[in-house]
């Protein structure tokens, strides 16, 4: 399994009160699963997604990634456990405004401390596959929505990771380009076995998938396995 | 390598793209570091200056023995030849005089030594064959005189020329017989210097059975440390013996407390350039938070996201430092003379011209010290931009800017809270909504208001500090002077720079105005530094004036029953000084105690029967009646004669007299009262106009940070305007309520300088006494403040419609849809 998620359990103050935000969640997800996770506002959806990523601590239960419990990790062991096994996908994008499109892709492995010299071909080569071959020296600004999300994309597929995290990917694209990112997210979890978690509320984009589980009040309310229904 | 190349792309290319607002930050941090720069370096000059003076006199003498300018008794050089240590001892008179070269008048300083034996100790090289090869002729032909090369040239002197010294019994002519080229003793007072016999400078300048000090050589075989310590123990604690190297220490001390004053203030403008470079961080890691958050989401550590932060406030340091350093090296050519002028009247010393030098160790230092400095005041923001959680990363909110925590209600809240309440008493629509919008956006509005409060709190304390001290002054100046005219040598009566005169002068000058005095109404004065408990503290001597009116007015006394406590002073047999208000503080003494001066003669005990107030002597003074001063030291010299006369309106009449009845001889200044008064007044108010500069600094750098930090809510603002456009707001009403923005802004700021007025009080109270040695009391500079609140009204108002400039260039969908 490349996730393991038993009884997580998620809480935090607004004002005097405690808001729970995941309520005894478990699951597991094995490699090459494209999962979509949907759910009202105030499902814990987001927050499911921020706790397997490391970007947050459960208040309870453990998280398992490749076997292994990250929920102890010091800060500085989940920074680099983000760093090399995982990737980020972000409904704004979050491309770095002052770097290039190819130096964005770079950025995970430059801050690993690899030379720019041995990234830079990997990179390009990212690039080239979300076809984004030319673009390379344009800055984020001279990019549309989806050319933006797709060296998001590149970028997040850099450091190999084993997990890919997407939050809302095309929340923020009309829906020509959201066909057009969903797709490339599905022929890397057919073709390439890339385990996917993909945030989303959409019922299109969630047709992309391999599974789909609601969240309803922090807790799962279904967990559906199907072929997928869209052609890539 | 890798994350150099992190460093360039993160922080250099976000300044590529925000040039305008890099170069203000830049700019204000280079105003700041300018400010100090040219202080730092007009200070360097002048105390290398004076130190090189020292250095020069002092040629190889290991150990130097003085005394204040009451000078040694002259068997005191026979105790010293017979110390064992001592290989070889030189006496010296050092006197500063006035010259008469044809019709053209000027001031040297000039040395008596015994030039057969001084050329142990000082080398007076000269170009050709004069007497400084042949000391015997020299000292065979008393009206001989050595000049540097330099001063003859300056007034076409050569070998035999002739010219006139003012001397303590009238004018004496001597002989140009050496000049000396500039190496050893002709390196000092830029070559003002000349060199004569010393026992005919002794006769000359009045002080026969005297040196001003003596210079010694240790033998090969001996410590200094121990020779110090036994001609201590037989000269005595009145008599200093110091290492020549830390002569130079004591002399600069004064020096150096003013120096400290103009460090002081130089440095806050510094921090206000540092205020801006924590303002700049702060903004960027506002601004940044999405990237902090991305960054951190794919791997970035919390070291490497406080380290690019604390890189970016490194960049605007070394940059605005080396901006700054170039602009303060102009600068302190603006600010040389000024301060040159201001040092001159204080410490009654000619210094040299002012030329301004700077080294690349200089420009290092500065370089250093401003990116260090820079760092540390990133380093808080920097590390709240290090703590942001990952999560930010996901929620696309620009909230560092409009959220308000403990620090943003410290800095504005209140105040924003009590404008509130007086604004919504108006029931003016745009005057709610400008403040509504501050409360709303206080995260940025405190950053303009803490910007432009310090600004303006520094220009304040600047001018409180200058109206203080001059107010103080000037109402001591009023109270001062009860005479009509003084009489002194020839020099700069100003600066104490003048040679003394026989006593009996007094009697000559009384005799020649005859019934245009009352007895007692011409009177000696003598003005002399000595050292008290190893400081320099002038003493005052003062004759006793007959009429009670002018006794009343002579001294500023504190407390009350100031009438008995002067009559006291001035009764036969006292044995009374005043001192000046500074010195119970240094001195550790206070009224009723007796004080332990040391005379050249052995040391006497007086009793301290009053506080004085004194602006005159920047060291302190002590003030005894001149019969007991004649009676202790021996001396019958005096500095200077004043005169009252019976009626006011004779002056000319006593010029008249004056003129025709004394002897010419004797190159008699006459100095009128009224019109020094005025040259004074303008020479303090001169003597304050560096600080000026200061102050205009602190305003552009105020305009600077309040700019800078408007200009980033450009994007932001553009919108909103756009949104009431659209709902139906004209472009007067937007601009009435920018208006009232900045306005409530530079009100807000007005609040924080009423807080900040108790520090100015004491700063006035504590911190200039500690500083300068005076004390002053604190005066409001109404005018300043009324004009700075103005003017700080003006710099909101105008950012804040300069920041929202893009908006009334477009279109309200245009501006809905700016980005």
């Amino acid at each position: 399994m490349v996730v393991e998620v038993s009884h997580l359990s998620h809480q935090y103050q607004r004002g005097s009160h405690s808001i729970t935000a995941l309520d005894q969640v478990s699951l597991s997800v094995g490699q090459g699963e494209f999962v979509a996770i949907m759910g009202p506002s105030g499902s814990g959806k987001s927050t499911l997604l921020q706790l397997i990523g490391g970007l947050e601590r459960p208040s309870s239960g453990s998280i398992k990634i490749e076997g292994k419990p990250i929920e102890h990790y010091s800060d500085l062991e989940l920074t680099q456990f983000r760093r090399r096994r995982l990737g980020f996908v972000f409904q704004f994008f979050n491309l770095l405004p002052t770097m290039t499109a190819l130096e964005n892709v770079m950025l995970p492995l430059l801050l690993d401390g690899r030379p720019r010299s041995e990234v830079e071909p990997a990179a390009r080569h990212l690039l080239e596959r979300v076809q984004l071959a030319g673009r390379g020296d344009h800055y984020p600004s001279q990019l549309s929505g989806g050319q933006m999300q797709r060296v998001a994309i590149a970028r997040a597929l850099i450091a190999r990771p084993v997990l890919l995290l997407a939050d809302e990917p095309t929340g923020n694209l009309d829906s020509s380009m959201a066909g057009d990112i969903l797709g490339q997210l599905r022929t890397l979890a057919i073709q390439e076995r890339q385990t996917i978690l993909m945030v989303t509320h959409d019922p299109k984009a969630a047709e992309f998938g391999t599974r789909r589980i609601e969240l309803r009040d922090g807790r799962v309310e279904s967990d559906l396995y199907f072929a997928p229904t869209r052609e890539i | 390598m890798t994350r150099a190349y992190l460093y360039r792309i993160f922080i250099l290319r976000y300044v590529w793209l925000r040039p305008l607002r890099f170069f203000f930050n830049v700019l204000g941090v280079a105003f700041g570091v300018a400010l100090f720069v040219s202080i730092d370096l007009i200070n360097g000059v002048v105390l290398n200056n004076f130190n090189r003076n020292i250095d020069a006199i002092a040629g190889r003498a290991e150990i130097v023995i003085s005394r204040g300018q009451d000078g040694l008794a002259e068997e005191v050089l026979e105790t010293v030849i017979a110390t064992p240590g001592v290989s070889y001892a030189a006496p010296l008179i050092e006197e500063r005089a006035s010259l008469k070269i044809g019709e053209e008048f000027s001031r040297l300083s000039v040395l008596g030594v015994d030039l057969l034996k001084d050329q142990q100790i000082r080398d007076y090289e000269s170009e050709g064959d004069d007497v400084i090869d042949d000391p015997l002729e020299f000292m065979n032909q008393e009206d001989s005189i050595i000049i540097t090369k330099s001063f003859a040239d300056r007034f076409k002197l050569k070998l035999e020329d002739q010219f006139s010294v003012y001397a303590a019994d009238g004018v004496k002519t001597f002989t140009v017989r050496g000049m000396m080229v500039p190496t050893g003793p002709a390196l000092a007072f830029g070559g003002s210097l000349a060199v004569m016999d010393i026992d005919g400078a002794r006769v000359t300048f009045g002080k026969e059975g005297r040196y001003d000090r003596i210079d010694v050589v240790v033998g090969a075989e001996a410590k200094a440390e121990e020779v110090i310590a036994r001609l201590q123990e037989r000269l005595g604690p009145a008599v200093q013996v110091e290492r020549s190297e830390l002569r130079r220490a004591s002399m600069t001390r004064a020096v150096r407390a003013f120096q400290k004053f103009l460090v002081v203030l130089s440095s806050l403008g510094w921090l206000v350039g540092l205020f801006l470079v924590g303002n700049a961080v702060a903004i960027s890691v506002g601004l940044r938070r999405n990237e902090i958050g991305m960054m951190r989401a794919i791997g970035a550590s919390r070291q490497l996201i406080l380290g690019l932060f604390v890189g970016e406030g490194a960049l605007l340091g070394l940059l605005g430092g080396g901006v700054g350093f170039l602009v303060g090296v102009q600068l302190a050519g603006f600010l040389a003379a000024p301060i040159q002028t201001t040092m001159a009247t204080q410490f009654q010393a000619t210094f040299e011209t002012i030329v301004i030098n700077w080294s690349t160790r200089d420009l290092t230092m500065i370089l250093l010290a401003s990116g260090l400095t820079s760092m540390a005041v990133a380093l808080w923001p920097a590390a709240r931009a290090a703590m942001i959680s990952p999560v930010s990363a996901m929620r696309f909110v620009e909230q560092a800017l409009t959220k308000t925590n403990l620090m943003t209600s410290l800095v504005c809240g209140w105040g924003l809270r009590i404008l509130r309440r007086w604004g919504q008493s108006w029931r003016v629509p745009v005057v709610s909504m400008g403040i509504n919008n501050l409360v709303g956006r206080q995260g940025e509005v405190s950053l303009q208001i803490a910007m432009l409060s310090l600004s303006l709190s520094f220009s304040l304390f600047v001018a409180v500090t200058v109206v203080s001290m001059k107010t103080s002054m000037f109402t001591w100046l009023d109270n001062m002077l009860p005479f009509d005219f003084a009489v002194s040598g020839h020099g700069d009566y100003f600066s104490h720079d003048i040679q003394p005169l026989r006593d009996s002068a007094v009697r000559e000058i009384e005799t020649a105005l005859g019934d245009l005095v009352d007895p007692e109404s011409v009177l000696g004065r003598r003005t002399i530094k000595i050292s008290l408990l190893g400081q320099q503290v002038q003493l005052v001597a003062q004759d006793r004036p007959g009429s009670s009116e002018v006794r009343q007015h002579i001294f500023t006394v504190k407390g009350s029953q100031s009438r008995e406590r002067i009559d006291h002073f001035f009764a036969p047999d006292s044995r009374e000084v005043f001192i000046s208000e500074s010195l119970p503080q240094r001195l550790k003494k206070s009224v009723g105690d007796q004080l332990e001066i040391d005379t050249p003669f052995g040391r006497e005990s007086f009793l301290i029967a009053g506080l004085v107030r004194d602006y005159e002597f920047v060291d302190g003074a002590i003030l005894m009646p001149r019969g007991l001063y004649k009676k202790t030291w021996r001396d019958q010299l005096v500095s200077s004669i004043e005169v009252k006369l019976r009626d006011s309106t004779q002056i000319e009449e006593a010029r008249r007299r004056l003129d025709s009845q004394t002897s010419r001889d004797m190159g008699f200044n006459m100095t009128e009262y009224a019109p020094f008064v005025e040259v004074i007044r303008r020479q303090i108010s001169a003597s304050f106009d560096f600080l000026r500069p200061l102050q205009s600094i602190s305003i552009v750098v105020a305009l600077i940070g309040l700019l800078s930090t408007m200009i980033v809510r450009t994007s932001a603002r553009t919108k909103e305007l756009g949104g009431l456009s659209a709902i139906g707001m004209d472009k007067s009403q937007m601009l009435k309520m920018l208006a009232v923005e900045g306005a409530l802004i530079a009100l807000n700021s007005a609040l924080w300088i009423l807080l900040m007025l108790p520090w100015f009080v004491l700063w006035i109270y504590y911190g200039v006494p500690l500083l300068l040695g005076w004390v002053v009391d604190f005066y409001m500079p109404w005018g300043e403040l009324v004009t700075l609140l103005g003017f700080g009204l003006l710099v909101a108002v105008i950012a804040s419609i300069i920041a929202s400039r893009p908006f009334f260039k477009m279109s309200t969908t245009e501006a809905l849809r700016y980005d």
